[in-house]
């Protein structure tokens, strides 16, 4: 095992996130009060005809970037502009820009799948065949990897060292890490740190093909659990070392299954492995954690790994649930989504119920909150867990 | 703040350049490049079921790690953390993706879609070497190289151990010209850590996040042109400085016209 040095704390002095719930930090502590989620019937046009249910963020197809932004115009990047401007986030962006210095802030995004629904639509028109046309611009500023971290920083003005995390679905849990990191390192001075994924053809019909996605809305550990739920969101972060806000990063723990592209190994050790680091990076004993919100996607192999894990290393009291019942999964953006669930939970002195219908799984060992509930809640931790066998898990308290 | 990273080992395969030692007199100007085709690299470690459904970035990805991991003794290279880089992931996988998706019936297969994920390399990787530590894979477009670097600096402080790096670009297929044409495809892999630099061994790194700078990168850096447009091949110069065991600073493309300065230290 590496031996992790001390990194710094980061106060989170501004933050926000656009889910299936709604737009902005309101709706989803209004859902999270209510337990009441955003899921609904797949009514996503490209994907007609696919009997599942998915997170959709209203009203994106009304909203194309226009002006110096027109040529990023693509539904990933509408819905990243749209949770941008809420809740004053990019207004503290360029605050600390004009602190700093737009040179000195890092920025770090977590995608799966970028702007490639734009390209899945365009090559449908054109026919199976090929060979395909795109617009000049298509590819560097709409399909590609770095299209978000490009984006974003144009649009939020910082001008750091960049890059675009994909790891499947801990991508934008792993910017936290990347970030602490490179802050550490004196690398830049502050980071934003985001996640933004939007509905595709290729993770729809990826998901169907290896039988994970449920008919019905996603179920995380339920009895009768049998699939997620696709959602889209973005979330951000802003990263400092000192400023204005309630809840800190404190501790972040990477690992890797290197056990099979799609499955965790059944005793979630990969997952332990990531608990344990960020234990250990955040200098808590396992007793100190008093909220997990839990990677929980509804599938019945990975939530019965991760409750293993996480039993195995926190034990069975620790109260926990998932929040993607609310949102969906939504993949390259779930790590920053449920991260920031977390954090809330902090903040807010409550913890989310874990939203599914039906009883919940009796072999699951961990103690799965039902319904919202006050809670004091000093230390919160956030599960992320991706294909490649990718494992983060990253550890909040009180600032 | 600037980190000096030992050089522990170096990989490298593109068309002409099959392998370091085959290609360290090609990368110090000893002998020509000429444009010869390599083979598809073989993983044989890789778990029947994974090397039956393998890509070819993944192939690549794994056989630069394993070339630049090779000088390791098994404890350095069982404690080492990974960070990989593709500008472009898998183009091939793409074009099958989008057929598929354009059909009337559009379906994809189970295998296509794990090659999908942007991670596939490090997450084949990390199967074929049974390593279970911290590794990332990210994207930093024709800055993906100094990235990586910036990326694995920044691991080389937060915690003891070796940090493989490795960058991957393959040629797209015909049918995606015009949506992106990568040019001829490169990988190349680097393992560094904080310790002293080893007597004999490739000499350093030093990596200083304060001199990116806005410039234009792109105008800066020389890349050799058969690799035109192909951005893992950015390490070019950073391998020909390391090849020619000559010390001196390279300007390596940033993230959109900014430029990475980097010092390469001869042993």
């Amino acid at each position: 095992m590496r031996r992790a040095h001390d990194l710094p704390r980061l106060v989170v002095t501004a933050s926000t996130m656009t889910t299936a719930c709604g737009v902005g930090w309101a709706a989803q502590r209004a859902a999270v009060r209510d337990g009441r989620g955003g899921l609904r019937a797949n009514d996503f046009e490209p994907a007609a005809g696919l009997e599942t249910w998915i997170g959709r963020v209203d009203g994106l197809e009304g909203l194309p970037l226009d002006g110096e932004l027109a040529r990023y115009d693509c539904r990933n990047h509408r819905l990243a502009r749209l949770a941008a401007e809420q809740d004053g986030f990019a207004r503290a962006v360029r605050g600390a820009a004009a602190r700093y210095g737009a040179l000195r802030i890092g920025l770090f995004v977590g995608t799966s799948t970028s702007g490639i629904l734009d390209t899945e639509l365009a090559t449908r028109r054109q026919g199976a065949r090929g060979p395909w046309r795109f617009d000049s611009d298509h590819y560097r500023y709409r399909h590609s990897m770095a299209a978000p971290a490009r984006f974003l920083r144009e649009l939020l003005g910082v001008a750091g060292v960049s890059a675009t995390v994909s790891t499947a679905c801990s991508s934008s849990a792993k910017v936290f890490a990347m970030a602490q990191r490179s802050i550490a390192a004196g690398q830049c001075v502050a980071a934003v740190v985001a996640g933004v994924d939007s509905l595709a053809l290729s993770t729809l019909h990826g998901f169907r093909a290896l039988q994970l996605l449920s008919k019905r809305p996603c179920r995380p550990f339920g009895a009768d659990r049998d699939g997620l739920s696709i959602g889209e969101a973005a979330g951000f972060a802003l990263l400092e070392r000192e400023g204005a806000g309630a809840v800190a990063l404190i501790g972040t723990g990477e690992s890797s299954d290197a056990f099979h592209m799609s499955s965790p190994p059944p005793g979630g050790d990969g997952a332990q492995m990531a608990i344990r680091a960020a234990l250990a990076a955040a200098g808590l004993a396992p007793g100190d954690i008093d909220y997990v919100n839990m990677h929980g996607t509804g599938t019945p192999a990975n939530d019965a790994a991760e409750a293993a894990g996480v039993v195995a290393v926190l034990g069975e009291a620790v109260p926990c649930s998932s929040t993607k019942g609310l949102t969906g999964h939504a993949l390259g953006a779930a790590g920053i989504v449920e991260a920031l669930f977390a954090l809330d939970a902090i903040a807010s002195g409550s913890i989310p119920g874990n939203v599914g219908d039906g009883t919940l799984d009796p072999r699951v060992p961990c103690h799965i909150e039902r319904a919202t509930r006050p809670h004091a809640v000093r230390r919160a931790m956030s599960n992320s867990f991706g294909f490649g066998g990718s494992n983060c898990s990253l550890v909040f308290g009180a600032a | 703040m600037s980190v000096r990273l030992s050089l522990r080992g170096v990989g490298v395969l593109a068309p002409g350049l099959n392998g370091w030692s085959a290609a360290r007199d090609v990368l110090a100007g000893a002998t020509p490049w000429r444009d010869d085709p390599v083979a598809m690299p073989d993983v044989r470690h890789l778990p029947v079921t994974e090397r039956r459904r393998v890509n070819a970035t993944s192939r690549w990805a794994i056989a630069v790690a394993d070339e630049a991991a090779a000088t390791l003794d098994a404890a350095a290279r069982a404690s080492m953390s990974a960070v990989f880089a593709s500008a472009d992931g898998d183009g091939d996988v793409l074009d099958q993706t989008l057929a598929a998706l354009a059909s009337p019936q559009p379906a994809l297969s189970p295998t296509l879609f794990h090659n999908s994920v942007f991670n596939a390399p490090v997450g084949y990787w990390s199967i074929a070497t049974r390593s279970t530590g911290w590794a990332t894979m990210i994207c930093a477009g024709e800055g993906s190289f100094a990235a990586v670097l910036l990326e694995a600096a920044a691991q080389a402080c937060a915690s003891d151990g070796a940090v493989l790096c490795v960058c991957v670009d393959l040629g797209y297929p015909e049918r995606l010209a015009a949506l992106h044409a990568p040019g001829r495809s490169f990988a190349c892999g680097i393992v560094v850590d904080a310790g002293p630099v080893a007597d004999g061994g490739f000499g350093s790194i030093e990596i200083d996040a304060a001199a990116i700078a806005p410039e234009r990168g792109s105008a800066l850096v020389a890349l050799a042109a058969g690799f035109a447009g192909n951005a893992a091949a950015a390490a070019i110069p950073v391998l020909a400085r390391i090849a020619r065991r000559e010390s001196g600073p390279v300007l390596l493309p940033g993230f959109d016209g900014q430029a990475l300065r980097v010092r390469v230290i001869a042993p």
